[in-house]
């Protein structure tokens, strides 16, 4: 008697479905690919410009420096600061775009 | 045919298959909202409500399923986990003994000719009446014909405990349909 009064099968009646939506999101593999290639693609990049740019790169290397030289010579006394707030700054803002994209790809 | 649950659930783990998982929440919606109907003595709504959890848990934790029991009764052991739990949370103020006056006799199989209807209703209504441990025990071993040892795997008690609950529930049942014991 028992048995008999088991519940009787209880119909889906869209119960499936609300479970399906209720699940976590799906993991985003094709976000972590394009991640990939994109970093894969600007690495390739600049090895290639490396390459191929030579001595022409070397003459701008040191027409860069040669003005760097330059405005270091102008007497600032708050760059040196101002630069390592900016490189600090930058850091974080890259470590946690870094972190806001693996966890998003994850 | 349809595929098994050891097929499903590879896929499910393999590729994050979400029609995988439907077709598990398909098959076994029916035992995990009835043993939570049960347990929550008919109110539909919260017993859904669990079940949803219970399968949504069941996708988290899909990797620590390892067959050792079969999936229906590791699901089983989830919902009534979120069913313990619940009933903590709400700190025993909600009497779940006493929303159990119509639900259940609605959703019992219609009666063989045999048995009354009136026996039927009695018992539905004496069911209810039972401990949450005693009605899970009950369910468990009777509606869906698990061995006490599944039964204990489910409620996560002692094989020995089982045996009380559903020697206790035994009792109490007797006791609340003593009307319909043979003169």
């Amino acid at each position: 008697m028992l048995r008999e009064a088991a519940p009787m099968y209880i119909d889906n009646a869209g119960f499936t479905a609300k479970v399906l939506m209720a699940l976590p999101r799906a993991r985003r593999r094709v976000e972590t690919r394009r991640l990939l290639l994109l970093l894969g693609s600007a690495l390739l990049g600049t090895v290639i410009t490396l390459v191929l740019a030579g001595n022409q790169l070397v003459a701008f290397g040191t027409l860069v420096t040669g003005h760097l030289a330059r405005w270091g010579a102008v007497p600032v006394p708050w760059l040196g600061s101002t630069f390592t707030i900016a490189t600090a700054a930058a850091a974080i803002a890259i470590a946690a775009a870094g972190w806001w994209g693996w966890s998003r790809a994850r | 045919m349809n595929p098994s649950d050891t097929d499903l659930i590879a896929r499910v783990l393999a590729s994050d298959d979400r029609h995988a998982f439907g077709e598990l929440v398909r098959q076994h919606q029916s035992a995990v909202r009835g043993f939570l109907r049960r347990l929550t003595g008919g109110d539909h709504a919260l017993a859904d409500d669990l079940a949803q959890e219970t399968f949504v848990a069941g996708y988290r934790n899909l990797r620590k399923f390892r067959g050792g029991s079969a999936f229906s009764t590791w699901l089983l052991g989830i919902a009534y986990n979120r069913f313990r739990d619940t009933r903590r949370r709400h700190n025993e103020t909600v009497e779940w003994t006493d929303t159990i006056t119509s639900a259940p006799e609605i959703e019992t199989r219609a009666p063989p000719a045999s048995v009354a209807v009136d026996l039927q209703l009695d018992l539905a209504a004496a069911l209810a009446r039972l401990s949450p441990d005693e009605r899970s025990a009950i369910h468990l071993c009777y509606a869906e014909g698990l061995t006490h040892e599944e039964a204990a795997g489910v409620l996560g008690c002692p094989l020995g405990t089982v045996k009380t609950h559903l020697l206790r529930a035994k009792e109490n049942l007797r006791a609340h349909l003593k009307t319909w014991a043979p003169a």
